[in-house]
């Protein structure tokens, strides 16, 4: 078979929504250029991947889409684009809004096949590939859901206010007075002033502490199946809430919903329900890590878990210990009847965590009416009980 | 393109520093050094990112500047800060001597009053001297801020030191590794100036190897048990995945108590080399000890 020409990778990777910039794109073909003459599809593969990915999900993308040029597949957009909300109002960019689906081209042979040269391992550990040899690249295609949800009206406006109140209210308390402190940058001036009290005999250097750092808010969205009845408006808070002056971090557990970045449902069953307890371990081993006394987590989920309920204790204990705040908001919280029967919500409950009804902008706003009236997050006083 | 350096040799250069790359790793330092271009580490703790970076320094004979990141680290931490102290007893010795408003700016911020935070000694290297090694560790761990500082420097490999307006320039471009754990998403400006290497977890064969380049004198059956019971602990929902690095402690351990095999019962004391945190602990514990440590 015949090899493209190197200097078309870039373009097509561009066209199934890899992001590739010219200096990069640059980069790629002096790293190909002698291949494949001289150089082991394997080795050059593996160059590609060093200079074109970003991040662990393009850094697997990478292989898959450089074998799909390889063999010559033709790239086709996704049917459904419904749920990729580009939650900064840019939906261009990153290797999850790869749109597009490739679709191995009518008789290629070399799909996942051995002896491959480039991306072949790859294609064949690869959860997109199927028997059919189609190679499924987009992240964001969307399973059939239905759109009955609470909500039939967004109300943008009251989600932006809500969003703002939110902002003020989970502020960490802020003062411009300089603080001494025993490490931090020195101070020339008050240690000028100090020197001269002194006569400069002992000289003390004054020092102050560093900036508090900005108050740390958390939203972890629950993306699995059964919570599909509100995604546009899951996805219309999470864009308000993402932006100034909330600046809140948007997950879905431990993936990143920044802007182009809204993940699959890889894993959700069908069926709904998913297992919050080992995505929760998984979001604390990884950007968890950075949570302190002062972060404010928001669960956002039915608690539907389906899971191991140990996973989700342990899970759920390890979050309150560490973060400052720990709220759960259910989208049904609110229904007529609700008890909080599922097992992730009683879990919740056990620990500690305040369980709030959110489903539109008004209920958004009375739960903030809720932080307002606490103190918001650093008045919380933590009831854990464990295990209890 | 023919590299410089081949990653065989790269990998061979590595293993003679104990550390055991594979051909992705091998790859990704020979671009970073063909290329000109600091290299991206991203990854579970605890699997060579960091100790990569050192292997190089030892094994090219490079000084190794390290920067650990930490939330609130500024520029005074990691590029240059003033000599305070030394600035206002120069003072208080020129006011003594009826000299101090013949001060010049030049005589408060010369080099004697200058103090080298790791970059800019990367920056100051020595051309004759092997390329320095610039390691930033951590760096999801800094602020936002100083990531955009690192743009600044990492693009230009020279910074400027306003009090002296001068800029100073890499007179060596320095071998550069970031290190990240994904606790925050890095910038895709930053992304964009690095190349990219994701360190995963080592397979079996792989490990068995590393432990081996570290503890020539372990036996065989234990390091092959021992690498069994950390894929298995690796299996489980832990809070703090093991590593590598956990992996050599836990063979140290066994080392150390003179054992050639791991049991069941030696397995609970020992634990502690490779867990970290309570929950994680008892979540062992309370599971199937003779199933972890296998036949």
């Amino acid at each position: 078979m015949s090899v493209p020409d190197p200097r078309t990778l870039p373009a097509y990777l561009r066209a199934a929504g890899l992001e590739v910039s010219p200096a990069e794109s640059v980069l790629a073909v002096r790293a190909l250029a002698a291949w494949p003459g001289s150089l082991d599809p394997d080795e050059a593969m593996r160059r590609l991947r060093t200079v074109l990915a970003r991040d662990p999900a393009s850094w697997r993308l990478v292989p898959e889409l450089v074998a799909a040029w390889r063999r010559g597949a033709e790239i086709v957009r996704a049917a459904d684009e419904a749920w990729q909300p580009g939650l900064g109002g840019d939906d261009g960019g990153g290797a999850e809004a790869a749109a597009g689906a490739l679709a191995a081209a009518p008789g290629g042979d070399e799909a996942g096949g051995e002896g491959d040269g480039l991306g072949s391992d790859a294609v064949q550990e690869g959860d997109e590939a199927d028997a059919s040899g189609q190679v499924q690249a987009a992240r964001g295609a969307r399973s059939g859901a239905s759109a009955r949800g609470r909500v039939r009206a967004i109300d943008a406006s009251g989600l932006a206010a809500a969003a703002r109140r939110y902002a003020q209210a989970s502020r960490p308390p802020r003062s411009r007075r300089r603080v001494r402190a025993r490490r931090g940058a020195v101070d020339p001036g008050a240690t000028w002033h100090a020197s001269r009290q002194t006569r400069g005999e002992p000289l003390r250097l004054v020092r102050q502490a560093p900036p508090r750092p900005p108050a740390h808010r958390v939203l972890l969205v629950d993306t699995s199946a059964s919570m599909h009845e509100g995604e546009r408006w899951l996805t219309e808070l999470a864009r308000a809430l993402a932006r100034p002056p909330a600046r809140v971090e948007v997950r879905a557990f431990d993936q990143d919903l920044r802007p182009g970045r809204w993940p699959g449902r890889a894993g959700a069953p069908a069926q709904g329900g998913t297992r919050i307890g080992p995505s929760l371990v998984a979001y604390l081993r990884g950007p968890g890590r950075r949570l302190r006394r002062g972060s404010h987590v928001m669960i956002l989920s039915d608690g539907w878990e389906t899971g191991d309920i140990r996973v989700l204790e342990r899970a759920l204990a390890a979050l309150v210990g560490r973060a400052g705040r720990v709220d759960w908001l259910s989208p049904l919280a609110g229904t007529r009847g609700f008890q909080p029967t599922c097992r992730g919500l009683v879990t919740a409950l056990r620990y500690g965590i305040g369980v709030y009804d959110v489903h539109d902008a008004a209920s958004f706003g009375r739960y903030v009416g809720r932080l307002e009236a606490t103190g918001g997050v650093a008045n919380h006083a933590k009831g854990v009980r464990r295990g209890g | 393109m023919a590299l410089a350096l081949d990653p065989g040799t790269v990998a061979g250069r590595l293993g003679a520093a104990g550390y055991v790359a594979d051909a992705d790793v091998a790859t990704a330092v020979a671009l970073a050094l063909e290329l000109g271009r600091p290299l991206l580490l991203e990854g579970p703790a605890g699997v060579g990112k960091t100790s990569l970076a050192q292997a190089w320094a030892k094994t090219t004979g490079a000084t190794l500047h390290r920067l650990s990141c930490y939330e609130g680290l500024g520029r005074e931490e990691a590029l240059y800060d003033w000599d305070y102290g030394r600035q206002i007893l120069a003072i208080r010795l020129a006011e003594g001597r009826g000299a101090a408003g013949h001060l010049a700016t030049e005589d408060l911020y010369g080099d004697e009053y200058l103090l080298e935070r790791p970059l800019l000694r990367a920056l100051r290297g020595s051309p004759e001297a092997p390329p320095p090694v610039l390691l930033i560790d951590e760096v999801d761990r800094a602020d936002g801020a100083f990531e955009a500082f690192l743009l600044e420097t990492l693009a230009d490999w020279g910074v400027t030191i306003p009090e002296r307006g001068e800029t100073v320039r890499a007179r060596v471009t320095p071998v550069a590794f970031l290190t990240s754990n994904r606790t925050r998403e890095l910038s895709d400006a930053l992304r964009r100036r690095c190349l990219y290497l994701y360190v995963d977890f080592p397979a079996p064969d792989l490990e068995e190897a590393i432990v081996r380049a570290n503890l020539p004198g372990i036996g065989t059956a234990l390091v092959r048990q021992a690498v069994a019971v950390m894929g298995r602990l690796r299996a489980l929902p832990l809070l703090r995945v093991p590593g590598t690095a956990e992996t050599l402690d836990l063979c140290r351990a066994l080392l150390a108590l003179g054992l050639d095999r791991l049991t069941p019962e030696r397995a609970r004391s020992v634990l502690g080399t490779v867990l970290k945190s309570d929950e994680d602990m008892r979540l062992v514990l309370e599971g199937d000890l003779a199933a972890l440590v296998g036949p």
